[in-house]
């Protein structure tokens, strides 16, 4: 059996639920399994540390003050209390500020959307 | 009409508002705390709002919070429910300043009726019948004072609170040892040796009329409820009509309510709480400003429904019936409040995940709740998490219907109240109709019948 013989006889055995696979003859063949291996090591992740800023009350979000800058940009690095925006309810409006520092992740709202408490607004990857 | 309702509370009594709600045609928002993402009022409400953290000081209670929510949502008009910001005159005004109709009376009614001793002078004035006492606090000549109201007396620190300062007085000659001890605990307690007297009454119901008033003037008052078997000053079981009123003290009590009603400028739904005597001497406690827990009783009893009515009246509509028909009994009710508790262990509160979960039904029977099975009851609130109510032509058969109910009722995973309805329902004392606040303390003394068996 060639290469591509063989990788055709992969492709067959993709679509079926076979697990294992022998094939012998005159003392050649080949033998496949689709059973996962046992893992080898403690799995490791990307060093990466996420940090979820959430919404600290119910309002509607604004970047920041009308005609202040808004500071919170998407891969851009924050520093601890960073103001990221605003939620602006009954009362004084709310900051929400970085918790740690480190480089803003994403951004899940947008200026003029309404949250709730505890809503995720952001991700930091800490660099902290 | 509102098109849009805001409910600023939790648990059955926030599905209760917002079953009236949909029945009525209007949107409903619930708000909810983090501890309380899983509560049905969550799932039954057209929108929900999160508006803070399980703490009910940062939630529930959190005025910025849930007018934020009112405004994020549009909702016109805010229904307390009861508890939390339910007889808060600032969070009305404050609903008020923010353009929002809150489902009540207006602050200054509830500023008035919500001291004390502002009520009580305008009960007096009303002409309603208060507990006899001191006229003011007390001087060097008290003997003569208690001789007038009659014995047995309570001494009364002014400052009191906490049972401080409190004395029971059933004979003459030990009033003058009793005032000073009054007066030295008070001194002490409060800085303040201020004491006064008043009449003690020794076999109290708990008795209350429910009222309704719209904002042109007018006002009912329905039958009452008898809300005496408590547990320090707890209610647990609330029945109308009370076996204790006759139609005489039910009419003078309804007039009195109205009276009161008529002098504080309410309106909406309200109750007006009175101690009833032996004799049928009924006095005036004081006025809840909002629906209460027992609202369903009265319900039942009229064929009426209360929180619809409140909607209605806060929308400015006129009481749409009269006095007649608000007299009107039609049936006779019995409410159990169903308590995360273990009655075993002195009622200690029970929180912990509900597993199994079977709800009575058949006739005259409701259950208000807002609990399923696989439902966690949190820690940080309070611990009634189901309503039985039951009706039935007479009392001897809201009873048995009551026997039967509970009988059906499963709750499986927390200690629940239950086992102790059951075992008050079959006591021969209940069955009687003639006990008093300390029905509960006596219960153990008189032999109760064997609970029976539940179907099962």
């Amino acid at each position: 059996m060639n290469h591509d013989e063989l990788k055709e006889v992969m492709e067959w055995a993709k679509t079926t639920d076979l697990v294992e696979l022998e094939f012998r003859r005159d003392d050649r063949g080949f033998s496949f399994s689709k059973r996962p291996k046992a893992p080898t090591a403690v799995c490791s992740f990307p060093g990466r540390n996420l940090a979820a800023v959430s919404s600290p009350a119910v309002g509607v979000f604004q970047w920041n003050a009308p005609g202040s800058p808004r500071l919170a940009l998407e891969g851009k690095p924050v520093a601890k209390g960073t103001l990221l925006g605003l939620v602006e309810g009954v009362g004084a409006p709310k900051k929400v500020e970085a918790p740690c520092g480190g480089v803003l992740q994403n951004v899940c709202v947008d200026a003029g959307q309404t949250v709730q408490f505890g809503q995720p607004l952001f991700f930091i990857d800490r660099k902290d | 009409m509102f098109t849009k309702i805001l409910v600023a509370n939790r648990s059955e009594i926030a599905v209760r508002v917002i079953r009236a709600c949909r029945e009525m045609g209007i949107r409903s928002v619930a708000v909810y705390s983090e501890a309380d993402r899983e509560s049905l009022h969550v799932r039954l409400a057209d929108e929900a709002v999160c508006i803070g953290p399980a703490p009910a000081s940062a939630s529930y209670l959190n005025v910025e919070a849930i007018l934020s929510a009112a405004k994020v949502t549009g909702a016109e008009a805010v229904h307390p429910g009861y508890g939390f910001l339910a007889e808060n005159a600032d969070f009305s005004q404050a609903c008020a300043d923010s353009g929002l109709v809150f489902i009540g009376p207006k602050p200054d009614a509830v500023r008035r009726l919500g001291f004390k001793s502002e009520a009580r002078d305008l009960a007096r004035k009303a002409g309603v019948p208060i507990v006899p006492g001191s006229a003011g606090l007390l001087g060097s000549d008290y003997a003569a004072e208690a001789a007038k109201v009659g014995f047995p007396v309570m001494v009364k620190a002014a400052a009191g609170g906490g049972g401080k300062g409190l004395r029971l007085v059933r004979d003459p000659k030990d009033l003058d040892a009793q005032v000073r001890m009054a007066k030295a605990e008070a001194g002490s307690a409060f800085k303040d040796d201020s004491i006064y007297l008043e009449k003690f009454i020794e076999h109290p119901r708990h008795v209350e009329i429910q009222i309704a008033a719209d904002t042109a003037g007018g006002v009912v008052a329905f039958p009452e409820r008898d809300c005496t078997v408590q547990r320090r000053h707890q209610k647990l079981i609330e029945e109308s009509p009370s076996p204790a009123v006759t139609p005489d003290i039910r009419r003078r009590m309804q007039e009195a309510a109205r009276a009161l009603a008529k002098a504080a400028g309410y309106s909406n739904v309200g109750t007006v709480e009175f101690l009833l005597d032996t004799d049928g001497s009924f006095y005036f406690m004081e006025v809840n400003t909002r629906l209460q827990v027992e609202h369903p009783v009265t319900e039942l009893v009229t064929g009426l429904d209360l929180v619809q009515m409140q909607i209605r009246l806060a929308a400015g509509e006129k009481l749409p019936l009269g006095q007649e028909r608000a007299s009107e009994i039609r049936a006779h009710s019995i409410e159990h409040r169903v308590n995360a508790e273990d009655p075993a262990r002195s009622f200690a509160p029970c929180p912990g995940t509900i597993t199994a979960l079977s709800l009575p039904g058949g006739p005259g029977v409701r259950v208000d709740t807002h609990v399923y099975a696989g439902y966690t009851v949190p820690s940080y609130y309070d611990s009634l998490i189901a309503k039985l109510i039951v009706s039935a032509p007479d009392r001897p058969a809201a009873i048995s219907r009551g026997l039967r109910a509970l009988g059906e009722f499963r709750i499986e995973g927390i200690k629940t109240t239950l086992p102790f309805h059951r075992e008050v329902l079959a006591h021969p004392l209940f069955g009687g109709g003639v006990f008093d606040t300390g029905f509960i303390s006596v219960m153990g003394d008189a032999p109760a019948v064997k609970e029976k068996q539940p179907v099962s």
